[in-house]
């Protein structure tokens, strides 16, 4: 019995050798197959004690099933089938080894650092309008630049208290007027209806001079206050400073400033 | 000697589009047009292409088509080694891809995955980029030939080392994002077979989609097994029908092409 060898080669196998496990498991019990030792067998121990395996042996790229519980398949038998034995043929699985070999083509380095690939994709996900469709994650998206489908953002409000907290909204270019109606450039529309609905203040971006304001609605009964002070005038606006409207805190976070403005790619690469 | 006859069948799913296509030339015989369910006598050599495209409203399902068309006209007009028209025509498919948005950028972001298969007297060859699957069915037994590119083994190696759970990477919906596509850019990932693959009378190779995988693989190797004396038109309609019948509300585009190998000097 092959089960008690335990080679190292039972993890190097990869799929390939969780799917002879799968394979093996599936048939053996209606072919019969003799279980010998093979010269790489990489089942786990418990692997040929009696029961039928139900389990389906899933295709290992993309079926459902994980791998480990593949692995308490039968045994991996190679060159156990009585077919195989009679024709010298190898199984379907060996001769998918055989030809795709060790090597696989790979242009620039392949392998994906886990934590990269993952966060990399969530991004790719959020964007997605149905997730089960074919798209790619990887390679290079071509860069247009100059011309924008919608207005570049140049910072965004990060909602931190009240109604939305953790939501955020994008501060675009301009003048942004901030208020509870979703016809507001900046729509705090969570519920707070302490906000007035249009216009409770407005955020400005220069791209001239590259600075943030924040003007307040002195028309407006409702009361905002920045970094708890509360302006009658503009005042200048730079990271993590706190907003307060209604029961609602927002905290500013730029993204132009100093150190980008569009005009900049715009300009040189555009 | 061994002569190789095909079979080709495919499903919209649940999709408004099919953005699957699939070619196939049997030697000089072009029959790159040929009607899914077409039959295929005995041929003694066969290229089929198989892509399954990606990438907005007509995008995906015209980048598709331009590369199982160039793959196989550039295939069939070059002489060499096996290996290497292969790696030709995918270049040429992805240059062709290229050069379309270029002409036409709104088709920016289109792109296909690709498994194009060479069948000769030596045997099998393949190349690939996706996740669109080529399997191997010899004696009830189904294996995957080519490489995953999608996120599927990548979740499922993160669940193995316990940093997210089996069942959080079975239905982690990243699992249909792929790692490698063919968009006209630089081809991250390709996959290629090392040597040929030497097919015995009675095997299967069936290129498929991913919509295939809405069947487990013991379910295909039960229906394969079934057909397989029917030929390969008949494998090809039944996985097909049997992805139809499982009604999944989600089914994505599914296209098989199933090819067998007979020995014809035998019969």
């Amino acid at each position: 019995m092959g089960q008690d060898q335990k080679s190292s080669s039972g993890q190097r196998a990869g799929f390939l050798g969780t799917l002879k496990d799968a394979l093996a498991a599936a048939s053996r019990d209606e072919s019969g197959r003799p279980k010998h030792a093979v010269d790489d067998a990489d089942e786990p121990t418990q692997a040929a004690l009696g029961e039928p395996i139900q389990l389906p042996p899933p295709l290992p790229a993309a079926s459902d099933a994980p791998k480990d519980d593949v692995q308490i398949g039968g045994p991996s038998d190679e060159s156990a089938s009585p077919v195989a034995a009679k024709t010298i043929g190898l199984s379907a699985a060996d001769a998918a080894r055989e030809a795709r070999g060790t090597a696989v083509v790979t242009p620039e380095t392949a392998h994906i650092e886990q934590v990269a690939e993952t966060s990399r994709a969530s991004v790719m996900v959020a964007k997605a309008e149905d997730p089960t469709r074919t798209q790619l994650v990887r390679g290079k998206v071509e860069v247009a630049r100059g011309q924008f489908d919608c207005d570049p953002v140049v910072g965004w409000l990060v909602v931190v208290g009240g109604p939305g907290i953790g939501a955020f909204r994008p501060v675009y270019e301009g003048n942004n007027s901030i208020g509870r109606a979703l016809t507001q450039r900046i729509p705090i529309d969570f519920g707070d209806d302490a906000i007035s609905s249009e216009e409770q203040a407005y955020i400005r971006y220069d791209s001239s001079d590259r600075s943030f304001l924040f003007v307040p609605n002195l028309a407006k009964t409702n009361v905002v206050s920045v970094n708890n002070a509360r302006p009658t005038g503009a005042v200048e606006l730079s990271a993590m400073d706190v907003i307060v409207m209604g029961r609602t805190q927002l905290v500013f976070v730029p993204f132009c400033g100093g150190d980008f403005d569009w005009s900049e790619i715009a300009e040189n690469k555009g | 000697m061994l002569a190789f006859d095909y079979g080709r069948r495919a499903t919209q799913g649940a999709r408004e589009y099919q953005e699957d296509s699939a070619a196939i030339r049997a030697g000089s015989d072009a029959a790159a047009s040929a009607e899914p369910g077409d039959g295929g006598a005995d041929h003694p050599e066969l290229v089929a292409v198989l892509a399954d495209g990606m990438g907005g409203h007509t995008g995906g399902a015209l980048a598709s088509k331009i590369i199982c068309e160039k793959f196989i006209d550039v295939f069939g007009g070059r002489e060499g080694a096996v290996a290497e028209r292969l790696m030709v025509s995918l270049t040429a498919a992805n240059e062709a891809i290229a050069g379309k948005i270029a002409a036409d950028p709104v088709l920016s972001g289109m792109g296909s995955t690709i498994v194009g298969v060479a069948f000769t007297g030596n045997g099998v060859e393949w190349v690939s980029v996706g996740d669109s699957p080529l399997l191997l069915f010899r004696r009830g037994e189904v294996a995957l030939l080519n490489e995953d590119h999608s996120l599927a083994p990548e979740l499922d190696r993160l669940a193995e080392a316990g940093q997210i759970t089996r069942e959080q990477a079975r239905h982690d919906p990243r699992r249909h994002m792929l790692r490698s596509a063919v968009t006209g850019e630089e081809l991250d990932l390709i996959d290629q077979s090392v040597k040929p693959l030497v097919l015995e009378h009675g095997d299967y190779v069936v290129l498929a989609s991913d919509g295939l995988h809405t069947l487990e693989t013991s379910e295909i190797e039960r229906l394969i097994s079934a057909y397989a004396d029917d030929g390969a038109d008949a494998v090809a309609g039944a996985l097909i029908r049997s992805v139809e019948a499982m009604r999944d509300p989600h089914q994505d585009n599914a296209t098989v092409v199933a090819v067998r190998a007979r020995d014809v000097t035998q019969s």
